[in-house]
C-alpha cells in the first residue's frame, strides 16, 4: 500500500516535529527569567500540548476513512458555528433559523458531501440556505435589525459550515492517476495551512519587529508573515510527492493556500473584534477556540478545492 | 446566580435549546440584614444579579 506509506511518512514527520517542539519548550521553561517570557513559554507549551491532542484526533478520524473524516469536520463546524453565534447578538426571533442552521443545514451539507452530490453541496448554502433562513426568520415578525441579523447568521453558516466543509470534500475529488490517494490531499492542505500559521507565529516571536495590522490582529508581524509564509510555501513545494501536482504546481498551490490562510486569519480576526472579542472561545488550550484554529482553513479550503477540481480533476 | 446567554439559547416557550455557550455565574451569598423589608431585600438581590450579568438594569 503505497498511499498508506506516504501517510505514515507524514505522520512520522509531524510527530518528530511535536517531539522537538515539546523538548524545546521544556528546555526553555527551565531558563525563563522574566514574567513576560514565562507567559510566552507557557503559551507555547500549551499550544504544543493542544497540537498533540489535535493530531491524535485527526489520526483517529482518518483511520475511520471518509465517514470518520466527515464526522470530525462536521463536529468542528458545529463547534465553530457555536462560537460564532455565541459572539453574535441574536434575538428571540432568530430561534428557528438558528436551530435550522445547527441541526438541519449543517448535517445536510456534510451528508451531501458524503453522498458525493457536488452539484448540490456546492450551492446548497449559498443558494438554498441563503433564501431559506431569512424566509423562516420573517415569520417571527421581528423587524428590528432584520437585515443585519440575517446577514450575520448567513456569514456564520458560510464560514463555519460551507467553507470548512470543503476540506473533507477533497476526499471526493476524482483526479486521474490519483485514485485512492485522496486522503493525502486533505493532509496536504491541513499541513500547509497549519504549518504556515505555526511558522508565522515562530518567526513573529523570534524576529517580529514591524506590526502588520496592529488594529486587526496585534500579534501579526511583517517578519512573521514573510518568514513563515515563504518557508511554508517552500515546504509545500517539497511535499509534491503527496499530491497529483508537479513541484512547481505544488509550489504555486501552497502559495495560494498560505495566502488564503493568511487573509482568512486576518479577516476573521476583524470579524471577531467587530463582535468585541479577542478569542473565539476557550475550547483549545493556548489557541483560543475552534475558529481561532480553523479561520485560515475556512478561506484556504474552498479555493484549494476549486483550483484542484478545475485544473486537475 | 445569573444564567448568561440562556435567553438566547432557549427563548421563552421553546422545547429545544440552540447550542450556544452559556455560563452560570454564582455571586456571594446575600447576608441577612435585620429589620429590612421585603421590598429592600428583593431590590438588593436584584442589584446583585444585575452586577453578575455585567450589564445595566
Amino acid at each position: 500500500m503505497n498511499v498508506d506509506q506516504r501517510l505514515i511518512g507524514v505522520l512520522i514527520g509531524v510527530v518528530a516535529l511535536l517531539v522537538v517542539s515539546s523538548g524545546v519548550g521544556a528546555i526553555l521553561s527551565t531558563r525563563v527569567t522574566s514574567d513576560g517570557q514565562r507567559a510566552v513559554i507557557d503559551n507555547l507549551n500549551a499550544r504544543t500540548k493542544a497540537w498533540w491532542i489535535m493530531v491524535i484526533v485527526l489520526v483517529i478520524a482518518f483511520a475511520f476513512g471518509r465517514v470518520g473524516t466527515l464526522t470530525l469536520f462536521a463536529f468542528a463546524s458545529f463547534f465553530a458555528l457555536r462560537e460564532f453565534i455565541t459572539l453574535t447578538p441574536t434575538r428571540a426571533g432568530d430561534y428557528v433559523p438558528l436551530l435550522l442552521s445547527f441541526f438541519v443545514l449543517l448535517p445536510a451539507q456534510y451528508a451531501l458531501i458524503g453522498y458525493d452530490r457536488y452539484g448540490i453541496f456546492a450551492i446548497f448554502i449559498p443558494v438554498y440556505a441563503f433564501l431559506l433562513l431569512p424566509t423562516v426568520a420573517v415569520f417571527a415578525a421581528d423587524t428590528e435589525d432584520f437585515l443585519s441579523r440575517c446577514a450575520k447568521l448567513q456569514w456564520g453558516v458560510m464560514i463555519c459550515v460551507y467553507c470548512i466543509s470543503y476540506a473533507p470534500a477533497l476526499l471526493f475529488l476524482r483526479i486521474p492517476g490519483y485514485e485512492g490517494s485522496d486522503a493525502l490531499l486533505i493532509v496536504y492542505l491541513l499541513l500547509i495551512v497549519q504549518l504556515s500559521d505555526v511558522l508565522q507565529y515562530v518567526f513573529g516571536k523570534l524576529l517580529g519587529r514591524t506590526k502588520l495590522a496592529p488594529r486587526v490582529s496585534p500579534s501579526k508581524t511583517v517578519e512573521g508573515l514573510l518568514g513563515g509564509g515563504l518557508s511554508a510555501t517552500a515546504i509545500g513545494g517539497a511535499l509534491f510527492p503527496l499530491t497529483p501536482f508537479t513541484f512547481f504546481e505544488s509550489l504555486a498551490m501552497s502559495f495560494v493556500i498560505v495566502a488564503m490562510g493568511f487573509v482568512g486569519g486576518l479577516t476573521l480576526s476583524a470579524v471577531k473584534r467587530s463582535l468585541g472579542a479577542k478569542n473565539w472561545g476557550a475550547l483549545i488550550e493556548g489557541h483560543g477556540g475552534m475558529l481561532d484554529r480553523l479561520d485560515s482553513v475556512s478561506f484556504a479550503a474552498p479555493i484549494f478545492f476549486h483550483l484542484t477540481r478545475f485544473f486537475f480533476a | 446566580m445569573y444564567l448568561d446567554n440562556l435567553h438566547r439559547s432557549m427563548p421563552r416557550g421553546v422545547l429545544f435549546p440552540v447550542p450556544l455557550t452559556c455560563m452560570v455565574r454564582f455571586g456571594a451569598p446575600l447576608a441577612a440584614v435585620s429589620r429590612e423589608g421585603k421590598e429592600q431585600v428583593l431590590a438588593r438581590a436584584r442589584g446583585e444579579v444585575v452586577k453578575l450579568s455585567g450589564g445595566t438594569p
